[in-house]
């Protein structure tokens, strides 16, 4: 055997070529997200998409039918010993899918009108300045637009804490036994919120943010205990009119991250939220009735064997509110992946939603949705990402109650078939 | 069983589909994120060990080494497993590639991505001149883990920027060559859990569980990339000082050999000799057989001593 000669394999490597990017300057963080794609409604159409009614999520899998894009731009530009500055930024984009020229007009966004149905908006864009508070080292003092902690599920893109906004804050301050973090964040509820006879002026919110993580509480087990505080932020006007109560909440989570849970990892949330808070995510909301909510979220991505890799959710949330409009949710997803080699998988999703409104003779609906899709991957993961995938799409519920359908399928039918080609990528 | 290098093949295929090697756009290779990598080994470290402990020295030095010449637009990837020759250097047995740097280029810069997996190949790189003197070693401190993005995956990476400011320039580095190294091996690399990597790229807060690690082993895949500056892209020459490689300790200056003299060439200045001394003019002798050394014939001022006899 001769061994002097080499070997080689040489592959060309490609490009994403509709990411017309010029080459960001040396050590400029390029980050961001994009899902995009093409599809059908059995039957004729533009791919319908499919949500139980009331359901604060629907599973996403060959199941989405806009194109959302986030590009963000983030740089360290001032370092002297442990002290740094981080600059970050984040732009996102959204559109119908429904043309080659969609506008980001606001004016005309999320109109009928397809060529000027897109949005965009600024999500972030924030410092962080880190070791830059003497007493407390290893903190960063940070303000700005920011995407703040916010936890998600990634298979129904639902995000179940995430007080994301403006906002300004100290995070990992090191308390020996957890990390703390605190911040104040901003949201507000438009003049719609109110309709009385009163001011009809915006409503701005503030919510104080505290939260303990890392706390070691079992082997490969951490814990994160948090405890959010809305309330309304009234001006004088908006004091002096009856018609505006000052709306204010608590939310109280705690999460547990389970690591080395075959192969993968687990994350069971609790939270519980009172009146004001008791929005999706821990934002205050001035419109919101009294009332109490639990809610259980629990998640996972495990490995079942070297070829196989599994997401799963159960989510349990329960909206008592004193005005009756309240209601409980039920969902559970799964999402194993087949990986016939390096590029190519096999993905099923099966989602379930059901929803029973808390008013009296209210019908419980649900959803059942099945899709199946091949997928083409940059590598092996399930978390593998850019990705193309070719899906079929089936959902049933019942007609008689709601149409689960966002378009192309008529009231009253009871499933629906979809398919499509769609890519996604992050970065 | 002979392995033969599919290099030239794989060339010659790439210039027959007119993409050339280089594969993407020149201005996006500088994007880690839009550079497709390739998978990482799927090995056993401990049978990689093995491997290379039966595999027999491939040289008695590095001068021995075959160094596969690379164009200066070269984007691929570097397999260096039991098929790849083995070489007992200074800091350990180790598989190798070896390789012979565009020498006409631009300057350039070198990317190197050791893809990251259950192991990796914890890489060492040596870079030598013309003359095979090692100019440069990189090892632990110069490759670090930079986690998977986009396209790009977990890898150790380092880049390293080689001068072609002056073409002639005896000391210019000629050779690359890839390899590991026990103090390498002996290391492991955790990697960032690609749950965390998705979390980080959304926005979102990244499950709090340990990070994988890779065991450092004697065989892994590294894709290298190779940059040269772009004609409007490239920095106004800068003064770069000379470098002694030692002439004053005695050492000589590889110089670029020149061509061989072609035959008519030798014979003509014999010829001119011969006339010279016909003409009894012993001046223009020495300056036609100095004129000969100059174009490469040496044997002229033998020549020229032979004739003129001291009586």
């Amino acid at each position: 055997m001769n061994t002097k000669k080499p070997t080689f394999l040489l592959k060309p490597s490609y490009a994403l070529a509709a990411m017309l990017v010029a080459a960001p300057a040396l050590a400029v963080d390029f980050h961001g997200y994009m899902r995009s794609g093409i599809g059908a409604t059995g039957g004729g159409g533009d791919q319908a998409c499919f949500q139980a009614k009331g359901a604060g999520a629907k599973y996403r899998l060959g199941n989405e039918c806009e194109t959302y894009a986030e590009v963000g731009l983030g740089q360290e530009v001032w370092k002297e010993g442990e002290q740094s500055f981080y600059i970050d930024s984040m732009i996102a984009y959204k559109s119908n899918q429904a043309n080659d020229w969609e506008a980001t007009d606001s004016k005309n966004a999320n109109t009928d009108n397809p060529y000027e149905n897109g949005t965009s908006s600024i999500r972030q864009f924030n410092v962080q300045g880190k070791n830059v508070l003497s007493m407390l080292p290893g903190a960063t003092l940070w303000a700005g637009k920011r995407y703040y902690k916010r936890h998600d599920v990634h298979i129904n893109d639902y995000y179940y804490w995430d007080v994301s906004g403006p906002g300004a804050g100290i995070e990992d301050i090191d308390v020996g036994f957890a990390k703390a973090h605190v911040a104040w964040m901003r949201n507000t509820d438009g003049d719609w919120t109110y309709d009385g006879a009163g001011t009809g002026t915006n409503v701005a919110n503030d919510t104080f943010d505290f939260r303990l993580t890392d706390i070691d509480v079992n082997t490969d087990g951490k814990l994160i205990v948090g405890y959010d505080y809305g309330k309304a932020n009234l001006t004088d006007e908006q004091e002096k009119d009856p018609g505006y109560t000052d709306n204010k909440g608590h939310l109280v989570t705690m999460e547990h991250t389970q690591g080395n849970w075959f192969g993968g990892f687990n994350k069971l949330a609790i939270q519980y939220g009172t009146d004001g808070i008791i929005g999706s995510t821990g934002r205050n909301s001035t419109g919101n009735s009294d009332g109490s909510m639990l809610r259980l979220v629990n998640q996972g991505v495990v490995g079942l064997s070297d070829d196989i890799e599994m997401m799963y959710v159960q989510i349990y949330e329960d909206k008592d509110l004193d005005n009756k409009q309240g209601q409980e949710w039920f969902s559970f997803g799964l999402r194993p992946v087949y990986k016939w080699d390096n590029v190519m998988s096999t993905a099923f999703e099966f989602g379930y939603d059901q929803v029973d409104p808390q008013a009296d003779g209210q019908d419980t609906i649900d959803l059942k949705k099945f899709t199946i899709a091949q997928q083409w991957s940059a590598g092996r993961s399930f978390w593998a990402r850019p990705q193309i995938r070719v899906f079929a799409t089936y959902a049933m519920w019942d007609g008689d109650d709601y149409n689960a359908a966002s378009e192309s399928i008529e009231t009253g039918e009871d499933d629906g078939m979809t398919f499509g080609v769609q890519a996604e990528a992050w970065w | 069983m002979t392995t033969t290098s599919r290099l030239p093949l794989l060339l010659g295929l790439c210039s027959t589909l007119l993409l050339g090697c280089a594969g993407e756009p020149t201005s996006l290779r500088h994007v880690d994120a839009f550079n497709k990598a390739p998978q990482p080994l799927s090995i056993s470290s401990s049978a990689a060990k093995q491997a290379l402990a039966q595999a027999p020295s491939c040289c008695p030095s590095v001068r021995d080494f075959q160094f596969t010449p690379i164009p200066a637009n070269f984007s691929g990837n570097v397999i260096i497993d039991r098929t790849a020759p083995a070489f007992e250097f200074d800091s350990g047995k180790s598989f190798f590639r070896a390789f012979a740097l565009p020498q006409t280029s631009r300057s350039f810069e070198i990317r190197l991505y050791s893809q990251a997996g259950d192991t990796v190949l914890a890489p060492n790189a040596m870079l030598l001149n013309g003359n095979l003197q090692i100019t440069r070693l990189l090892g632990k401190d110069d490759f670090t883990f930079v986690p998977a993005q986009g396209l790009k995956g977990d890898s150790m990476d380092a880049r390293l920027r080689v001068d072609r400011l002056y073409l002639d320039n005896a000391g210019n580095e000629a050779y690359l060559v890839l390899y590991t190294s026990d103090e390498q091996m002996a290391g492991s690399t955790t990697i960032e859990h690609p749950a965390k990597a998705y979390a980080r790229a959304r926005g979102t807060e990244p499950p709090n569980i340990a990070d994988p690690v890779a065991q450092h082993a004697a065989e892994g895949i590294i894709k290298m990339v190779i940059i040269e500056d772009q004609a409007a892209g490239q920095l106004a020459n800068t003064y770069v000082p000379p470098r002694s490689i030692g002439q004053e300790m005695g050492n000589t200056v590889p110089a670029i050999p020149a061509p061989p003299v072609q035959p008519e060439t030798k014979a003509f200045y014999r010829q001119a000799i011969d006339a010279a001394l016909a003409n009894r003019d012993l001046e223009k002798a020495l300056r036609l057989a100095d004129e000969a050394a100059r174009v490469g014939d040496e044997s002229a001022k033998t020549y020229l001593l032979e004739k003129v006899q001291i009586k």
